[in-house]
């Protein structure tokens, strides 16, 4: 029987780089979530807003992104991506830092999300364990350093699932 | 990663801007013309980015004032005192900013608010010196090799 995609991923890169499904929002979904190439036409219109406070971080995530075809919003802060998703900038995923200066952490914003953007989906990335509180908001926890292409695949596993059962406009 | 991995292509755009909608505007802009875009939210950023030595940059189109511990005209001066060769647009509100920005840096200034394409023809018009002046040396040398 086939394993699914992110279980195998994760054996593959067994202690090397973890993405931990810490997430009830992720786990209920493990098991299923699947990805064709004609999931990924569809979950690549999705807007990627990368918050990141370490300006050289975030632009290799932000480059790597746009090179596999995504828009990709950037943000320097918590503050930052509070205004532009105040501002009505429509977004499908955040990729969010935890430990960031100004008002409001990566914990913080994934509480805003939740709170105000339900439907768009939250990876959290840290170089510290996070609270635990952190768990019941977002859809992935990597911790730093990561791999970019295993972040990557990730944001398209959780994007290609979101536009079968949620489609991203 | 074609930032830090890949000068060659496209010129490189380097954008400072403290006010996250404007820079994501103009960088959007600049990239849809064709250009490689860096984004900086303040100066600080920016000499991160500057003294990376994977990263080629042509151009930075800065705001003047930012928070940080410099402006875009600190940032203008360093840049002029450490990276010959990169052309610097400050665009900014403070009066009398377009002379001081010439004053201190030879760089040119654009009044807040901008259009986007204005801050293109202003990138495309400093790619065109920047050529005339390197034909210029060319053939300054040429006689010189005899």
């Amino acid at each position: 029987m086939d394993q699914p995609i992110a279980k195998q991923e994760r054996a593959f890169w067994g202690n090397h780089v973890s993405f931990v499904a810490l997430c009830p929002r992720l786990q209920e979904g493990w098991d299923v979530i699947t990805a064709s190439p004609a999931d990924e036409p569809a979950a690549k219109q999705a807007v990627v807003l990368v918050v990141e406070d370490e300006v050289l971080v975030r632009l290799m995530l932000a480059d790597e992104l746009r090179e596999h075809g995504y828009v990709v919003v950037e943000a320097a802060s918590g503050d930052e991506a509070v205004n532009l998703l105040r501002g009505g900038v429509h977004v499908g995923l955040v990729v969010t830092d935890v430990r960031m200066p100004g008002n409001i952490d990566g914990v913080g914003l994934a509480r805003f999300i939740r709170g105000e953007h339900p439907d768009i989906k939250i990876i959290m990335v840290s170089g510290h364990m996070t609270s635990p509180e952190a768990v019941n908001f977002v859809d992935g926890f990597l911790s730093k350093p990561y791999d970019l292409k295993l972040l990557v695949r990730n944001i398209e596993l959780i994007l290609a699932r979101s536009s079968g059962m949620d489609p991203v406009e | 990663m074609s930032s830090l991995a890949d000068n060659s292509g496209p010129e490189t755009v380097l954008v400072v801007e403290d006010e996250v909608f404007v820079r994501m505007v103009i960088s959007d802009y600049l990239r849809g013309c064709g250009y490689k875009v860096i984004e900086a939210a303040d100066a600080d950023e920016a000499l991160m980015v500057l003294q990376h030595d994977g990263i080629q940059i042509h151009v930075v189109f800065s705001d003047v004032e930012m928070p940080g511990s410099m402006d875009g005209f600190g940032l203008a001066k360093w840049i002029r005192a450490n990276r010959l060769g990169i052309d610097i647009i400050l665009a900014g509100t403070v009066p009398g900013a377009a002379s001081a920005a010439e004053k201190l840096c030879e760089a040119t200034h654009l009044p807040k608010p901008y259009e986007s394409q204005a801050v293109v023809e202003r990138i495309g018009w400093l790619k065109a010196l920047r050529s005339s002046r390197f034909e210029r040396s060319e053939t300054a040398v040429e006689p010189g090799a005899k």
